[in-house]
C-alpha cells in the first residue's frame, strides 16, 4: 500500500476555470482519507489529478516518496471505482472480475489466483458463476469494486461509488466497505457529497468548496470544532442552526443578544468574544444541544428562550421540532417521548457551552 | 451491321470505360491491372468482368467497414445500400451516435471493452473511426433520449476505470435512421470540439447542451474580433494574468457577491473591491454590474474561441 503527498496542487483548464486551488494534503499508508463537499467543489478533479487521468497545472503529487506528475496513469499502480461502472451482462462474476486483467494480458494462473483472492475478500466466492442479472444491487457493486481490487494496486480511489444505490442499500454498503478497507489495509481516497457517509467511513475528512480546502481532520473533530461557517453548516445532519446575535461585554460578562432574547456567554468562550463588543457575530448551535426538557431547562436558566413550534417530525428514535427564532429557521432535536406539538409556544434551553461563534465578515471561528 | 466509324466509336468508348473501370479497381484493390488485348471481339465481355469484379468490391465487407463509412458520409449510397442489403441492416430502425476520444495512448483495446459492455444488446456497434476515436451505434430500442447521459457515463466511467484513460464521451439527442448517422456523427463531433474548446472540466458533452458555446462557434472571426474591439476598444486584454482570471472566476462563481468572493480569496473586501475597479478603469467594465459582467464573460468566451482558432491554445496543438 502507499502513502501519498500533493503539495499545493492546482488545476487550471485552457479556459481559464479554476477547479483545484492549492491543494496540501498528505496521506499516510493504510488512510481512509474522504474528499467531501457540494458538486463542483474540485473533489473529482483531484481524484482525477491523483490518478493521471488530468494533468497537474502546478504543484506535486508523490506517492511513497516519488514524484508522479509526469508518470502514465498505467504505471502509477492506481485503481479507481464509479458510480456507473457498469458489470458486463453476458459473463459470470468470475469473468467480469477477471476482465481487466485478461486486457492486460496478465497470465491464466495468475488471474485465477487474483480473482479467487478477491471473491474470498467480498464474500462473492459462492457466486463466481453468476451473471449479473442473477444479484442483487449491492452484490452487484461488490463486482465492481472486486474488479479493482484485483488489480492489488497501491491507491484505491473511489468516486461516489454508492450514490446511485437506494438508502437501505447504501447504509448497507457502507458498512461493506469499511469491512472491506480493514480486511485489505488499504490507502482509500474516497469521494462524495454525502456528509453522512464521509463521517461514518473516513479516518480523516477534507472538507473542499470551490476548489479550495476548507478544513482537514478527523470526523470527531470537524464536528466539534469546525474552523468556519462552511464546515459547520455542512457537516452535521440536520444542519447546525445559526442565528445572528449582538455581543456586549461588560467587564468579565459577555452576552449575546438574538432578537428580544439575551443569552450569557459562557466563560470559556467569553475572552475570544470579548473584541467583539458592540458588533454582530454568527452563533452556531447544534440541534441536539437544543432542549426542551425540564430538567435542562432549569440547569441553562441564562440561556432560555421562547418560540412557536411550526412544524413537528417524528422519526421514531427522536423527534425534530422546527421553529422561527431571531429571524431564523431552527431545529431542535428531541426526544420522542416530548409533549410539544405544532402550534405550541415552548421552552428551549440552549446549551451555550457547546455553542459556536463565527466572525460574520471572514465567517472564520471565533470560538468552537 | 456497324459501320467503320461506328466500330471505331464504340472501341473509344470502350476503352475510355476500361481506362474509367481500371481506375476504379485499382482504388479498390490497390492493385494495378492491365489488359492484353488479343481477342478485340472479347472487349465487351472483359468490360462485363471488371464491371461485375467492381460491384462485388463495392459491397462492404463487414458491418463495421460499412458503419465506419456511413458514419464518415463518405461514400457512394450504392454502396451503402448494398452493404445494408448485404449485412440484413434495416434502413427502417432509428439509432443513437455516441463519440468516444481517447487521449492518451495505450495498449488495452478499447474496442474490446465497449463490444463486452455492449453485446448483451444485439443493435450496437462500436466503429473505430482513427487512432483516438470510436464511435458506438446503438439502435434506439435500447436507448431513449432520457438515458443517453446515463450511457454516456457508463462508457467514461467504464474505460476510465478499466483502462485507465483520459477519456470524453459526446453523443448526439435525435434518433435517426442509418443512412443518416453521419448527421449525428457529425453533431458528436461538434459536441465534442466546443466541449473541449469551452467546458474542457467536464468530460461528457451533448449536442443539445452547448449553451452559448454552440452560439460562439459558429460565429466568423472578423465578427469575434470585432466584439472585442467594441467592447474593449484599444483597452482588449491580450492575456488574462492568472491573477485576474481567479478573482473575476471567483467573483462569477459567488455570484457577483463581494463579501462571498472575499472570504474565498482570503481577500480584504477593500482588496477585493480595489482590484475589481482596476479591471474596471483598464477594460471599461465594471463587472460588479450584471450587464456588464454578463459582457465579459462572452467576451471571455470569445477570447477563449479565437486563440484555440489561432492556434495558442493547448487544445488547438
Amino acid at each position: 500500500m502507499a502513502s501519498l503527498k500533493l503539495e499545493n496542487i492546482c488545476k487550471q483548464y485552457p479556459n481559464g476555470f479554476q477547479a483545484v486551488k492549492d491543494f496540501n494534503l498528505e496521506i499516510q499508508d493504510r488512510e481512509f482519507i474522504i474528499f467531501v463537499g457540494p458538486s463542483g467543489c474540485g473533489k473529482s478533479t483531484t481524484l482525477r489529478m491523483i490518478a493521471g487521468l488530468e494533468d497537474i497545472s502546478s504543484g506535486t503529487l508523490e506517492i511513497d516518496g516519488k514524484v508522479m506528475n509526469d508518470v502514465e496513469p498505467k504505471d502509477r499502480d492506481i485503481a479507481m471505482v464509479f458510480q456507473n461502472y457498469a458489470l458486463y451482462p453476458h459473463m459470470t462474476v468470475y469473468e467480469n472480475m477477471a476482465f481487466g486483467l485478461k486486457l492486460r494480458k496478465i497470465p491464466k494462473a495468475e488471474i485465477d489466483q487474483k480473482v479467487r483472492e478477491a471473491a474470498q475478500i467480498l464474500d462473492l466466492d459462492k457466486l463466481l458463476d453468476r451473471k449479473p442479472k442473477a444479484l442483487s444491487g449491492g452484490q452487484r457493486q461488490r463486482v465492481a469494486m472486486g474488479r479493482a481490487i484485483v488489480r492489488k494496486p497501491k491507491v484505491f480511489l473511489m468516486d461516489e461509488p454508492l450514490s446511485n444505490l437506494d438508502a437501505k442499500l447504501r447504509v448497507q454498503m457502507r458498512i461493506e466497505i469499511s469491512k472491506l478497507h480493514d480486511r485489505l489495509g488499504a490507502t482509500i481516497i474516497y469521494v462524495t457529497h454525502d456528509q453522512t457517509e464521509a463521517m461514518t467511513l473516513g479516518t480523516r475528512i477534507v472538507v473542499m468548496k470551490d476548489g479550495l480546502v476548507q478544513q482537514v481532520d478527523t470526523p470527531h473533530v470537524l464536528y466539534e470544532k469546525p474552523c468556519n461557517l462552511f464546515v459547520a453548516g455542512f457537516i452535521g445532519s440536520p444542519q447546525m442552526n445559526f442565528m445572528d446575535v449582538r455581543i456586549s461585554a461588560d467587564g468579565d460578562k459577555v452576552t449575546a443578544q438574538a432578537g428580544d432574547h439575551t443569552l450569557i456567554v459562557p466563560v470559556t468562550k467569553a475572552a475570544a468574544l470579548k473584541p467583539y463588543n458592540g458588533k454582530t457575530v454568527i452563533m452556531g448551535i447544534r440541534p441536539e444541544d437544543v432542549y426542551d426538557s425540564q430538567m435542562m431547562i432549569d440547569t441553562n436558566k441564562d440561556s432560555i428562550i421562547k418560540a412557536n413550534i411550526k412544524v413537528y417530525e417524528l422519526l421514531g428514535a427522536e423527534v425534530f421540532l422546527y421553529f422561527d427564532f431571531a429571524g431564523t429557521q431552527m431545529t431542535a432535536r428531541v426526544d420522542p417521548r416530548t409533549t410539544a406539538k405544532a402550534g405550541d409556544t415552548v421552552s428551549f434551553a440552549l446549551d451555550m457551552q457547546k455553542t459556536h461563534f463565527f466572525d460574520k465578515e471572514t465567517e472564520k471561528v471565533i470560538v468552537n | 451491321m456497324k459501320t467503320n466509324q461506328e466500330t471505331s466509336e464504340s472501341k473509344i468508348k470502350n476503352d475510355q470505360e476500361l481506362k474509367i473501370l481500371l481506375a476504379r479497381l485499382k482504388e479498390k484493390t490497390g492493385i494495378e491491372f492491365s489488359i492484353k488485348k488479343q481477342n478485340p471481339s472479347g472487349e465487351e465481355e472483359t468490360l462485363n468482368q471488371i464491371r461485375t469484379l467492381l460491384s462485388v468490391q463495392n459491397t462492404p465487407a463487414d458491418r463495421e467497414t460499412l458503419l465506419r463509412h456511413l458514419l464518415a458520409g463518405d461514400s457512394d449510397p450504392s454502396y451503402l445500400l448494398n452493404g445494408l442489403k448485404k449485412l440484413h441492416i434495416s434502413e427502417k430502425e432509428d439509432h443513437f451516435v455516441f463519440l468516444i476520444e481517447i487521449r492518451q495512448d495505450t495498449d488495452i483495446s478499447i474496442e474490446t471493452i465497449l463490444k463486452n459492455l455492449f453485446l448483451a444488446s444485439g443493435t450496437s456497434s462500436v466503429v473505430r473511426m482513427d487512432r483516438s476515436r470510436f464511435a458506438l451505434v446503438t439502435g434506439s430500442g435500447r436507448e431513449t433520449e432520457e438515458n443517453l447521459h446515463e450511457t454516456a457515463q457508463v462508457i467514461y466511467e467504464t474505460l476510465t476505470a478499466e483502462a485507465m484513460l483520459n477519456v470524453s464521451v459526446s453523443y448526439a439527442v435525435l434518433p435517426r435512421k442509418i443512412t443518416c448517422v453521419s448527421d449525428s456523427f457529425r453533431e458528436a463531433a461538434l459536441a465534442l470540439k466546443i466541449g473541449d474548446i469551452f467546458y474542457a472540466q467536464n468530460h461528457i458533452f451533448s449536442y443539445d447542451r452547448l449553451g452559448i458555446a454552440g452560439l460562439i462557434y459558429e460565429l466568423p472571426e472578423p465578427v469575434c474580433r470585432n466584439y472585442l474591439k467594441e467592447v474593449f476598444g484599444k483597452n482588449e486584454p491580450k492575456e488574462m494574468d492568472e491573477e485576474t482570471s481567479h478573482i473575476v472566476s471567483a467573483f462569477f462563481d459567488n455570484g457577483l457577491n463581494i463579501a462571498e468572493t472575499s472570504r474565498q480569496l482570503y481577500m480584504h473586501r477593500n482588496t477585493l473591491v480595489y482590484r475589481l475597479e482596476k479591471i474596471s478603469r483598464s477594460t471599461g467594465l465594471d463587472i460588479r454590474k450584471f450587464d456588464d459582467a454578463v459582457t465579459w464573460k462572452i467576451a471571455v468566451m470569445i477570447h477563449t474561441y479565437l486563440k484555440y482558432k489561432s492556434g495558442t491554445s493547448s487544445i488547438a496543438q
